[in-house]
């Protein structure tokens, strides 16, 4: 090879670096949606098996267990978690959850995270944006939502005769008289209420791919 | 997707045989270069020969090209990747005192390794001097350990710091890589003359 | 003696380059992480520590992280690395002739000289490497690829020291009568 053709593989390589980094520029990196939908394969069939909707009795098992790290994320309005929420909840509406991510991923082995909505539409949303961008924590969503933790868990049973007739919109539809947030007893159910409900038991904590590098 | 567990999907075995091939191909990359050769190494820090800028600064950006493009289109998850977190300071410190050890030893600890695989002698007592200097860092560590711990930024990108997408980051280093290695190239023809080669 | 090549044939440095980045891509692709050696050093040695004066690695905070009780040091992706490295190393140099047991020192001083500036340099970088946690593969090449800002201001540093100080010992590299 004469000297001016390497001279020639040389600019032609830094052309087509030059070019690709300026592609990365116009393609730009993925989107949390965007992300999704890379992982969507993988991960809808739990969705739509019902792997990761739990029950409100589980949820009210996790509430009292010492041994989970539990949060309890509330992607409701400011309104609905005013006249009701759960104990020890935080509310961090959909459009905020990505800014966290750094949070979710860091979390501990036994983290759990369960979104908590009306009903399970928005709950859904946020559980995809989280596995997008907090690289997969132990997520779950709060299975029929606020609406039907209210029917099982408050005193008095008219609750489930208003649910049953409505649609199913995320909406807080249980009728809550005061506005009492976490106060209302049903925030945090006694353990007696509970141990008759039986459930199917879905949360596992999933050991996760641990990012490991860096010179020992 | 990548990046993959290894161990989980081709078993312990398999996985170290990957580590393997990867640093065979690494060794067998850097002593093609000529990174076994210390007086190769040290001409850089004379301007002489530009080797070492050339192949560093071409691995670096070549990689970062791909890489994105790979998380660009979902490929790789850049949640899983792994950044160095940033020690700031020490690793300013280390990295100020590495470059001593470069211009006196001629190698840095890979290159050293890819010398003494082709038993040149110097190579073989740098390795031992840093291994000098690693057992004497575990002891001494505990000494200034709140310095080592110290300016902990986490896992910091460049374009978080700069507030920049990520893609613009990357055009601007390989637009700043072509020129410096340009212009450096003629500069140095112009101090050695075209007898020196790289 | 033997007839030497006048200058060792050695890749393109862009080539070389270019093949060392599609390598370290492939590297993050499939294990998420990058190159390393420092690390890999780092390790054995803590290995042949442990077998010497065990307690003392145990009750060392650093130490103990790799090797504290039943804890194997050299069960880690980069001792194989290095293992790798040592491996295709020689095998290139071997193929092309360059495996011989010989000192490669500036013209100005002698063998001996070149061993105590190897062994002292040697010190720098290895203390230097821990400290810094990572050495020219695990930060500069791997942390600059995936744009961690402190393996940029780390290779910058390495750059700036060893600028810094090479005309003053140009002696060891330089040939004689000056620049």
């Amino acid at each position: 090879m004469t000297p001016v053709s390497i001279k020639h593989l040389h600019g032609l390589g830094a052309t087509v670096l030059l070019l690709a980094s300026a592609g990365l520029v116009w393609h730009g990196q993925p989107t949390p949606s965007e992300k999704w939908g890379f992982l969507a394969h993988e991960l809808e069939p739990r969705l739509i098996e019902r792997q990761v909707q739990i029950d409100p009795a589980e949820l009210a098992e996790l509430m009292r267990n010492n041994f989970i790290d539990l949060q309890l994320i509330d992607v409701r309005d400011e309104r609905d978690w005013n006249l009701f929420h759960l104990w020890g909840a935080q509310r961090i509406p959909t459009q905020d959850l990505p800014a966290q991510h750094k949070r979710f991923a860091a979390l501990p082995d036994n983290g759990v995270i369960v979104l908590v909505g009306n009903d399970e539409a928005r709950a859904t949303e946020a559980w995809k944006l989280i596995m997008a961008t907090a690289s997969q924590p132990n997520a779950y969503i709060l299975a029929g939502g606020i609406n039907r933790w209210l029917a099982e868990f408050a005193p008095g049973h008219h609750g489930r005769s208003v649910l049953a007739r409505e649609q199913v919109n995320d909406t807080l539809r249980y009728p809550v008289k005061m506005a009492m947030g976490s106060r209302h007893p049903a925030a945090l159910p006694d353990t007696h209420h509970v141990k008759d409900l039986s459930f199917t038991s879905k949360v596992k904590l999933q050991k996760r791919m641990v990012m490991k590098g860096g010179c020992g | 997707m990548g990046p993959f567990d290894l161990s989980a999907e081709i078993g312990q075995i398999g996985a170290w045989t990957i580590y393997l091939l990867v640093g065979f191909a690494f060794g067998f990359i850097l002593e093609s270069a000529g990174f076994g050769d210390s007086r190769l190494l040290a001409a850089q820090f004379y301007w002489r020969d530009l080797t070492v800028l050339k192949v560093m600064f071409t691995a670096i950006l070549v990689a970062a090209v791909l890489i994105f493009w790979s998380t660009a289109i979902g490929w790789l998850d850049y949640d899983y990747v792994w950044v160095n977190p940033t020690y700031l300071w020490p690793g300013i410190v280390g990295g100020l005192i590495m470059g001593v050890g470069f211009i006196f030893g001629g190698f840095c600890p890979g290159t050293s390794l890819v010398g003494a695989s082709t038993l040149k002698l110097d190579a073989i007592w740098f390795v031992a001097g840093s291994a000098v200097g690693i057992l004497s860092f575990g002891e001494t560590v505990a000494l200034f350990d709140d310095f080592w711990h110290s300016s902990n930024l986490g896992r910091l990108t460049l374009q978080a710091w700069l507030e920049l997408p990520t893609g613009m980051v990357v055009f601007g280093l390989v637009a700043i890589g072509i020129v410096v290695l340009w212009v450096g190239d003629i500069v140095r023809r112009r101090i050695y003359g075209d007898s020196s080669e790289h | 003696m033997l007839q030497r090549p006048k200058r060792d044939r050695y890749w393109d440095p862009y080539i070389a380059g270019a093949l060392l980045g599609v390598l370290l891509f492939v590297t993050f692709l499939l294990t998420g992480h990058g190159l390393g050696s420092s690390g890999g050093v780092n390790r054995i040695l803590v290995a042949l520590e442990d077998l010497v004066v065990p307690r003392h690695v145990d009750t060392t905070p650093y130490l103990a992280g790799m090797a504290g009780g039943e804890r194997s040091p050299l069960d880690h992706w980069i001792v194989w690395q290095v293992a790798g490295i040592l491996v295709g190393g020689f095998l290139s140099g071997w193929l092309r002739g360059r495996v011989r047991l010989e000192t490669r020192h500036g013209p100005q001083i002698t063998p001996r000289t070149r061993w105590v500036m190897a062994f002292i340099g040697g010190i720098f970088m290895g203390y230097g490497a821990r400290l810094a946690r990572g050495c020219t593969s695990g930060q500069a090449l791997s942390g600059g690829a995936v744009l961690s800002a402190g393996s940029w201001a780390f290779m910058l540093a390495v750059f700036a020291g060893g600028y810094l100080l090479a005309w003053f010992v140009r002696r060891l590299w330089q040939p004689g009568g000056g620049s």
